[in-house]
């Protein structure tokens, strides 16, 4: 959605960079910057430590200011030797940030090109490399460096070269991970095709888009570095007696630990501290990162009654249709800034009994958005208002969630895109086609499966009573589409929303699930509201079409009279645009310019800014839809006369 | 004669199965590409057509070496692809160029649109910045967009715009062939009409070929001259455009017309009762050798469950597989039905 402008005639504003997006996330969350926040102190600390206090973090005074609680002399007061506690604490961040700066500068030196490697090439020497990796992180990473510390003497970056070094081979395996994912991505094989050396396409086209998951494994790995120098130094392994790093003030402190607990709490809290905030942070970036992880799920929101005065003039609802909606409006909150935006407009539309209405589209045009709230499957931060929706007899407008969903279940039936997507593939297929008999018809679990064999063998699975007991992924794709029509007509509905239903079929296959949804219609009277962008779809299926563009239908009618005379500039242009497979004249009409966004909607014609036919008078005022069997929402309607699907190639719009 | 541009013979494509040491998990191997042959002249539009699984986008893979095949022979103008090591000569990488199906993924979304189509400028021409800046200016307009998009990100564009993109580096190399796969299918009708004359025009200008690998035979006759029509791994039938679509000699290529639905509900009433006609399921079983659409013809005998059928050549210049068309006569489809 935040896509899109119109081709040629950019917006002046700069729009925001992908830098910027993560970082207002980022700045959501106050949890995350409060720990980042934190952090910058504590590296102010380490840099400034010589100059605020007045004391050497190393030198003593007398023995008689040995162990003094905190006094305005020293704010932290002393340890077991009359050091100041604060200078120590200040001087000991430097010891933790560099311990940290160590492992991680090692880890990720050698743990990228090794996991980059590994993950592209494949092969025995990523076999081989594996091995060598998971056996180095098994090993504790505390261990190694007492290992090696024993070795080679001991020394905090002696300590923190062995930590880094285990750190590596965790990078190294998290880097070969997301490498072999992003590896088959299509734009590696474009960033192939355009001469890109592997070295190339490693580390300039794949670790860019796999760095977020690295920038946040680093962070935890250097909240647990700080952990390891203190654990270290705590041992007597890591910083030296006069670096007055936070585990050696531990260590200190344990020797005093008899006559004064007190020496012990400073450091500790600020380990405590600096870990604590490493991880809020890390955990922060991973969220902001995630790009767009929490969208498109189904909310559950009821549609809400419009209030009276704001809704349009329009004819009341028919009660003799199985389904009619007046003044359907569904408004999603603004990206940025406030109000909101409405992708659903001024929404009328009836289906009577036994009838294929087809609701035509482009992506964007808001067909789906609109199906899914006749029924209250708004999705997530949207909210439907409408003035009446009327499903065969009932009114759903103000009906609560329980209700809603017990009408949802028993009346309406749904059929998607994507077969895959609607069946759950832990379960057999009779499984899912009996939960809904067993939810909403109270059948028993033998009367369900009676009952799914039944509908797989109506929708023409062969062998149903075999094949109930398949998984979904032992359907080819058209039989999978069966499936879900099975499960669609599971509680009988009387009304049918089929949304793309063969758009990821084959064309041969395609044809096959067209006839099945005909022939439901024809043999239970089921009513159909199908949503499609394919216009031969459209024509093969549907009684009645609406076409939709930028949230408001345009034009609706008999099927004939629409395609073969549009009255909206833009059922013209859509019709022309098709290629159709007739012998080439020329080159094909197209519409110029793109869909504006939802945001960008004028409030005059939606259209003008493509129309072919546009005049000053579009722009000013909202344009309503003409009344009856034919409706079109243009101003010019009555003028125009409009070229239809008789004459494909007689003129074109542009 | 001139020599075509693309020559590709007897090309066979194999997708092993998953290597086990247990025999039970070993998974089967696939044969994507059978014995497919196919040319393409300087400045031509071919369409490959097929349906999901059908193996015309491993043709497309195959010729711009993201993959190696079994055996046959691939040879690009003076390159003989198939003879490539791991690594290709730069000078093929510069002479063919893609455009993919899926705008959204095809484009690296880490980087800018200047350095994605200037890319190809600085590995092949060793353009310096600012000299890529100008060339890759003068492509955004070249392809409908403008010249400080430069400095967007792929995904502040829609569909179409990102195709666009796509085609400007596509581009950028100034190719003799570009393999366009599914290059509309992903986009709304009204954007794919206006990508459709794109490619055209810069075809008009550039002189590139296309091979346009797609589903929808309806697009495909529309741009191509002609056009190969493929089933599980074969092609089956080859002739000018307007032939494969007015007198199709495949039952399948036949089936597939009559599967697009036409806008014009009378037209395609008609059409909708010739594609019931065609859609018969065979019960018996075919061999891996024999025809694979035997499974599905309305005109299947036995020789088809055993044996593919070598091309016919017909008269009115279209080569077809098909045992009815091996038997000395020739079956018009038109008139026969």
């Amino acid at each position: 959605m935040e896509s899109a402008q119109s081709d040629g005639s950019l917006p002046p504003v700069a729009s925001p960079r992908r830098g910027s997006r993560w970082w207002r996330r980022l700045r959501q969350n106050r949890t995350a910057i409060a720990a980042g926040l934190v952090l910058i102190l504590i590296a102010c600390g380490a840099a400034v430590a010589s100059w605020v206090t007045p004391f050497d973090p190393n030198l003593g005074g007398s023995l008689r200011d040995g162990l003094q609680g905190p006094s305005q002399r020293y704010w932290l007061g002393t340890d077991q030797v009359g050091r100041d506690i604060l200078t120590r604490v200040l001087f000991g961040s430097r010891y933790a940030l560099l311990a940290g700066i160590q492992a991680t500068t090692i880890a990720l030196v050698i743990g990228v090109p090794l996991g980059l490697t590994m993950g592209y090439y494949r092969g025995w020497v990523d076999r081989l490399l594996l091995r060598f990796v998971e056996a180095a992180v098994a090993l504790p990473a505390i261990v190694l460096a007492l290992v090696i510390v024993s070795v080679a003497g001991p020394g905090l970056t002696r300590a923190m070269m062995a930590i880094g070094l285990v750190y590596s081979m965790v990078i190294a395996r998290l880097a070969r991970g997301l490498v072999i994912v992003a590896r088959e991505e299509v734009y590696v094989d474009g960033a192939k095709t355009v001469g890109n050396g592997a070295t190339r396409i490693m580390w300039r086209h794949i670790l860019p888009n796999i760095a977020p998951a690295l920038i946040v494994q680093t962070t935890l790995l250097f909240a647990t570095a700080v952990l390891a120098e203190a654990g270290l130094s705590l041992l007597g392994v890591g910083a030296s007696t006069n670096q007055a790093s936070w585990g050696r003030m531990l260590a200190d402190a344990r020797n005093s630990l008899n006559e004064s607990i007190w020496p012990a709490i400073p450091p500790g809290l600020a380990v405590f501290a600096t870990v604590l905030a490493f991880n809020t942070l890390g955990d922060g970036l991973r969220d902001a990162f995630a790009r767009e992880a929490r969208g498109g799920r189904l909310g559950i929101a009821t549609v809400t009654a419009r209030p009276t005065s704001t809704a349009p003039t329009s004819p009341p609802s028919d009660p003799d249709s199985m389904m009619s909606v007046r003044d359907l409006e569904v408004a999603f909150p603004a990206i940025d800034g406030p109000g909101d935006v409405r992708v659903v407009q001024d929404f009328s539309l009836d289906v009577g009994r036994g009838e294929v209405v087809a609701l035509v589209g482009e992506s964007g045009s808001g067909k789906s958005v609109a199906a899914m709230s006749l029924v209250g499957l708004v999705p997530d931060p949207g909210r439907a208002t409408a003035g009446s929706i009327m499903l065969d007899g009932q009114e759903l407008v103000g009906l609560d969630f329980e209700s809603l969903r017990n009408v949802r279940g028993t009346k309406v039936g749904y059929v998607f895109q994507e077969p895959s997507a609607a069946l759950n593939p832990a379960f057999t297929v009779g499984r899912q086609i009996g939960e809904s008999l067993r939810e909403h018809a109270g059948m028993t679990k033998s009367q369900a499966r009676r009952r799914a064999i039944e509908l797989l063998d109506r929708v023409g699975i062969p062998d149903p009573h075999l094949r109930i007991d398949s998984y979904p992924h032992q359907f080819s794709g058209g039989m999978a589409q069966r499936v879900v029509v099975a499960m669609a007509l599971a509680c009988s509905p009387r009304f049918l929303v089929a949304d793309e239903p063969t758009t990821a079929l084959d064309v041969t296959v395609q044809g096959q699930v067209l006839d099945l949804i005909d022939g439901l219609r024809r043999e239970f009277g089921l009513s159909v509201l199908l949503i499609t962008h394919d216009l031969g779809v459209v024509s093969d299926l549907a009684d009645r079409v609406a076409v939709m563009y930028a949230g408001q239908i345009v034009e609706s009618g008999p099927l004939h009279e629409v395609f073969r005379s549009p009255g909206h500039p833009y059922t013209e242009g859509l019709l022309l645009a098709v290629p159709r497979n007739v012998r080439r004249e020329r080159s094909l009409p197209t519409i110029p310019g793109v869909v504006p966004p939802p945001a960008e909607w004028p409030t005059g014609c939606h259209f003008g800014s493509r129309c072919a036919y546009v005049e000053p008078e579009c722009h000013t005022s909202a344009i309503g839809l003409t009344v009856g069997q034919r409706q079109v929402r243009c101003r010019r309607a009555d003028e125009l006369t409009l070229v239809g699907i008789d004459r494909p190639t007689s003129r074109g719009i542009s | 004669m001139t020599r075509p541009l693309l020559e590709i013979a007897n090309l066979n494509v194999t997708f092993r199965g998953r290597r086990s040491i247990l025999p039970w998990r070993r998974g089967r191997d696939v044969q994507a590409v059978q014995s497919v042959s196919l040319t393409i002249g300087a400045g031509e539009t071919v369409g490959l057509v097929g349906e999901s699984g059908s193996g015309k986008s491993t043709v497309g893979r195959a010729i711009l070496h993201l993959l190696r095949p079994d055996s046959g022979t691939i040879r690009l103008a003076d390159f003989d692809v198939t003879a490539f090591g791991r690594r290709e000569p730069d000078g093929y990488r510069r002479a063919v160029q893609v455009v993919f199906q899926d705008p959204v993924a095809s484009l690296n979304p880490a980087m800018v649109v200047g350095q994605i189509v200037g890319e190809p400028l600085g590995l092949h021409y060793g353009m310096k910045r600012a000299a890529q800046r100008r060339r890759v200016a003068e492509l955004l307009v070249q392809v409908g967009l403008q010249p400080d998009h430069a400095d967007r990100f792929p995904y502040e564009f829609s569909g179409g715009q990102r195709q666009r993109i796509a085609i400007a580096r596509a581009l950028a190399s100034e190719p003799d062939l570009i393999v366009l796969d599914e290059p509309v299918s992903a986009l709304d009708v009204s954007t794919q009409s206006q990508v459709i004359n794109l490619l055209e025009d810069l075809q008009s200008t550039t002189g590139a070929a296309y091979l346009m690998i797609a589903h929808d035979l309806a697009v495909v006759r529309h741009v191509c001259q002609r056009i190969l029509v493929m089933y599980r791994s074969r092609i089956v039938e080859e002739g000018s455009s307007d032939d494969v679509c007015e007198r199709p000699a495949h039952p399948y290529t036949e089936l597939l017309l009559a599967s697009i639905p036409d806008p014009n509900p009378e037209v395609q009433r008609e059409k909708a009762r010739h594609r019931r006609e065609l859609a018969v399921e065979n019960a018996k079983p075919v061999a891996t050798t024999g025809c694979p659409f035997a499974e599905h013809c309305p005109h299947t005998m036995d020789i088809c469950l055993t044996t593919f059928p070598e091309p016919t050549q017909l008269p009115w210049g279209s080569r077809v597989s098909c045992h009815l068309y091996n038997q000395g006569e020739t079956r018009d489809p038109r008139g026969s039905k």
